[in-house]
């Protein structure tokens, strides 16, 4: 079928304007399709009905993104710091102060407030070889669950991509992936994303020049 | 087009009035960012014109694809040479350039709003089944494929699927929209009544104050 001859379900049952925003139809189909739309009012609300909606999850995972960045910055920066001698007192005495008035709470047969730690959990994977160290196990709760994958600063590639089997079935890939200011890979997902069971991540780098990408680490976590 | 060749103004601006939104989603499609296709959109519609001023479009049936095709080898062309001056740039640069924490305070603000109200749009979707896939098609960049053998669906009935799921989510986000728009309206009005029964109250003090010494 022609594409100027193609009606409203037409177009739906091929799925032709999330294709067209998702830049998955060929060259040829997405000429032609933008050649239909130009002329027609309707189908540019349905383009643009799309777009905004493309947008906000976009924005959405973004600030995400950014919760769980920030979060996981501030940790790592404490980390970073315990880890200097000259610190470490100074990281003992924040353990007390931070642990304190909950022994006090405790000892007095109060449990304190609940409180959550954060908005979004993020669950920093540690490479595996060969089953050598134990997966990490994810419990997701409701709302969202963040993935944190460190990568080298490597001039040699220009993104990363991620793909997450189970079962041997891929049930994610995400292609042009770019580090944040900490240097991490960041994926947010809603906890009811993954179900239960082991799910290995692979992590590879897309070269600058035409080239194959390269695997630069296996990530097994278990997700109950 | 006929029009345009005998230089007749208003043919122009209805060209633009006609095209203009589409080919601003054509740029949209083929850029990287909003700047950039805000940008291009002005010089597709000016080298449009010039071109059609100057009798290069033969066959005016043709009007949509001449059009398109411009859009189109305009942003190959900007990025093409946006590519060659990265290579120049030095690397502090293209950090710069890309560095999130260079967002400004007013459009962190907006992507924050418009993503708190795309949650609450979602959540609101009293199908689970619309959830999961606008959750597993927009926000996690799932295949197709797998969303519809998940969902036990052929490819054809994955695509009306989410075509209904994006109606229903489209008609509670508009209605959300609504609702902010008319309560940043009554807003603005109970300021502007506050601030005007404030201001009153000084002309009064002011024409009292006058009347005094006025008598």
């Amino acid at each position: 079928m022609k594409l100027k001859d193609m009606t409203s379900s037409d177009i739906e049952d091929r799925g032709l304007i999330e294709r067209y925003w998702q830049g998955s139809l060929t060259p040829d189909e997405e000429e032609r399709f933008e050649e239909l739309f130009l002329e027609s009012p309707e189908l540019m609300d349905e383009l643009e009905a799309e777009r905004r909606l493309r947008r906000g999850f976009k924005d959405m995972a973004a600030e995400d993104a950014v919760r769980g960045a920030m979060q996981l910055g501030v940790l790592a920066t404490v980390a970073r710091l315990l880890r200097q001698p000259r610190f470490a007192a100074l990281g003992a005495m924040l353990l007390a102060v931070v642990l304190l008035p909950s022994l006090l709470l405790v000892s007095q047969g109060r449990q304190p407030a609940p409180q959550p730690l954060a908005d979004v959990p993020v669950f920093a994977l540690t490479s595996v070889r060969d089953g050598a160290t134990q997966p990490l196990e994810i419990s997701p709760q409701e709302g969202w669950l963040s993935l944190a994958l460190p990568v080298e600063d490597d001039p040699r590639f220009e993104s990363f991509r991620v793909s997450i089997l189970r079962d041997g079935q891929e049930v994610f890939r995400r292609e042009d992936l770019e580090p944040n200011v900490l240097d991490t890979l960041l994926l947010t997902f809603p906890a009811d994303f993954f179900a239960p069971g082991e799910h290995r991540l692979q992590l590879e780098g897309i070269p600058t020049s035409p080239a194959a990408p390269v695997l630069l680490g296996i990530y097994v976590f278990l997700v109950r | 087009v006929e029009r345009i060749l005998g230089g007749d103004g208003e043919a122009e601006a209805e060209l633009v009035e006609s095209y203009g939104r589409g080919l601003a989603l054509i740029l949209d499609r083929h850029s990287r960012d909003r700047e950039a296709a805000e940008d291009l959109y002005q010089e597709t519609l000016a080298t449009a014109l010039v071109k059609l001023r100057t009798g290069a479009l033969r066959d005016p049936q043709r009007l949509a694809a001449f059009l398109a095709s411009i859009a189109r080898n305009l942003a190959v062309e900007h990025y093409r040479k946006a590519g060659r001056r990265k290579t120049e740039a030095d690397s502090e640069t293209v950090d710069a350039t890309t560095d999130p924490r260079q967002d400004t305070q007013l459009s962190g603000l907006l992507r924050q709003e418009n993503a708190e109200l795309v949650r609450r749009t979602v959540a609101e979707l009293n199908n689970p089944r619309d959830r999961e896939i606008l959750y597993r098609f927009y926000l996690a960049d799932e295949d197709k494929d797998s969303i519809a053998r998940d969902l036990g669906l052929e490819s054809l009935q994955f695509n009306r699927v989410l075509h209904r799921a994006r109606q229903r989510y489209k008609v509670l986000f508009e209605e959300r929209v609504q609702n902010r728009a008319r309560a940043v309206a009554l807003l603005s009005w109970v300021v502007m009544a506050g601030l005007a029964s404030h201001l009153g109250g000084h002309v009064l003090r002011i024409r009292l104050s006058m009347g005094g010494v006025l008598s």
